[in-house]
């Protein structure tokens, strides 16, 4: 039980992350993005090859960090992958989802983003391989936090929930400190009001985009690192974003990283009790209790 | 029907406008104001009344016609930009941040000043007393004239030059909806033009210093307000005799 919590959680945090992004963009933009899973490889991805540049660059970066598996040149891998696949999203959102808002419709930007995540993970597996990796082969070893119950943790496990924690509480003090967070905000909430508030509207899409990218890169490094890498982890990442973002109420962040620890527990008890080939049921399961119950999710507002 | 012209203020002209290019809700719509003036626009459900106060705000394709503040066109302008450039909107609906707390609000409206927020703020508090005893509350908190007051608080924050406001009595009870309008001359005094959009006709009037009638997307009449509250000619263009007859002189 003790162990399910813990699992649940750790897969809540990194799900939070992902879903922040997931849902600023589909409240601003009013479509539900399904290749944002996508973006969560592409940041994994991005870091293992500049992981190996930056070693490669300086063997003094490979050395790790006391009781880890990250390397310096990991983490470094990792700030300028969140730099580069907040770039890309917001590239792929002036090339594609910007032209389709203009002529199209959302239903058209839906169909669009299941090609976007299509493409982005095929080229993942042409250019990575379709076999899963590692950011390295060491053995991680678990320490025994307690017998009875059994905890088992890993120190890479509780490099995860710190670097969460860190993202989320930096997250939260740019959001309600800063007068972009307030902007961004209010383009959330209600973009013809922002725009006459004299917020650009074109400004604060890109730097959804920008941020929405950031975080799935980094729920992509620590996704990787619990688990592994494979070009399909965004494909099996997505219905529990989409449970996370629904739960927490479209266009909450707060919500959002409410609805990740949510589904994560949810999803790890869940298995307590049911089969494990029923897991992939559970985001859909909380979806429809959710959408049942409170129809705007935990945090949202009535449209 | 031309506006009458005037050296500075706003003026619109033959403004042709609606929410999709070629299909518009207003026809060659024109109008004048000076600064420090109240000026109403009424007129029947569907004669496009918001539709021009969006226009000029900038929220709207223009077809064709112009829209000048102080000599500068400013047609086809940005709303963000349009609302650093002196011109504050304050729409009939969803006007406040409703997740956000006053003080956000108010903070988030200041962007656009020159000078420190805090003091735009504090101006807009010592105006607003009531928003000072809510300043922490969440905006989705207020009571509706609470909500209208932070609404024009949020206008005004950035001491406008055209301040527009759509039917800001709608919804409030007949004492808030009293409150509301009567602030309006001592914010004209400040030099503010006000253009406002007002279902409650006999209350616009009222506070107003002229009028324009629209009907139909196009103009019908305008004159002095106080003239216009028992002009016969009114009625006849809620009643849409009025229009008709226009209509008909048109078409010979």
């Amino acid at each position: 039980m003790l162990q399910s919590l813990f699992d649940g959680i750790l897969v809540g945090s990194i799900l939070s992350l992902g879903a922040i992004g997931l849902t600023l963009i589909m409240h601003i933009l009013r479509f539900a993005n399904f290749s944002h899973a996508e973006l969560i490889s592409m940041g994994a991805y991005f870091t293992l090859t500049l992981d190996a540049v930056f070693t490669a660059f300086s063997r003094a970066l490979a050395s790790k960090l006391p009781m880890l598996s990250v390397s310096i040149s990991l983490l470094l891998a990792m700030l300028a992958a969140l730099l580069i696949t907040g770039i890309a999203a917001a590239i792929i959102d002036r090339l594609v989802f910007k032209r389709l808002r203009e002529q199209a419709g959302p239903l058209t930007m839906v169909f669009a983003s299941f090609g976007i995540g299509l493409i982005i993970r095929n080229v993942i597996g042409l250019v990575y391989g379709l076999k899963s990796v590692h950011y390295n082969n060491d053995i991680a070893f678990a320490i025994m936090i307690s017998s009875d119950p059994l905890l088992l943790v890993k120190a890479d496990q509780l490099f995860i929930l710190a670097l969460t924690l860190l993202v989320m509480v930096s997250l939260h003090l740019f959001m309600s400190r800063t007068s972009v967070g307030f902007a961004l905000k209010a383009i959330s909430e209600n973009p013809v009001l922002a725009q006459i508030n004299g917020i650009n509207l074109a400004s604060m899409v890109r730097l959804a985009w920008l941020l929405g990218g950031a975080l799935a890169a980094v729920a992509g490094v620590c996704y990787a690192l619990n688990n592994q890498l494979s070009p399909v982890m965004g494909r099996d990442l997505v219905l529990s974003l989409f449970a996370a973002a629904i739960v927490g109420g479209i266009g909450s962040i707060y919500g959002a990283a409410l609805g990740g620890l949510i589904v994560g527990l949810a999803s790890s008890l869940a298995l307590l009790v049911i089969p494990t080939g029923y897991k992939p049921a559970i985001p859909f399961l909380i979806i429809l209790l959710v959408l049942y119950l409170r129809p705007n999710g935990l945090f949202g507002e009535e449209r | 029907m031309m506006a009458t012209q005037l050296s500075t203020g706003l003026h619109v002209d033959e403004l042709t406008a609606g929410y999709v290019p070629g299909m518009p809700i207003i026809s060659d719509v024109s109008l004048a104001m000076k600064h420090g003036e109240i000026v109403c626009i009424i007129g029947p459900n569907g004669a496009g009344k918001s539709t021009l106060l969006k226009a000029i705000a900038g929220l709207l394709s223009v077809d064709s016609g112009t829209v000048s503040l102080d000599d500068r066109v400013i047609t086809g302008i940005s709303p963000d930009r349009l609302s650093q450039s002196g011109v504050a909107l304050v729409p009939q609906l969803d006007n406040i941040f409703r997740t956000m707390s006053v003080e956000q609000n108010l903070r988030l409206a200041a962007r656009r000043c020159e000078e420190p927020w805090r003091q735009a703020v504090d101006d807009m508090l010592t105006l607003f007393p009531v928003l000072a005893e809510r300043y922490t509350s969440r905006a989705g908190s207020l009571s509706g004239g609470q909500r209208q007051f932070l609404a024009i608080a949020m206008a005004l924050v950035a001491s406008p030059s055209l301040l527009l406001l759509d039917e800001p009595s709608a919804g409030l009870s007949p004492k808030a909806a009293q409150e509301v309008l009567g602030m309006l001359p001592g914010i004209a005094r400040t030099r503010v033009a006000i253009l406002m959009v007002e279902q409650n006709v006999r209350a616009a009037l009222t506070v107003s210093d002229r009028a324009y009638v629209l009907a139909e997307g196009r103009n019908q009449h305008e004159g002095d307000a106080r003239a216009l509250m028992n002009d016969p000619v009114l009625g006849e263009i809620y009643m849409g005799a009025r229009r008709v007859e226009a209509h008909a002189a048109k078409s010979v």
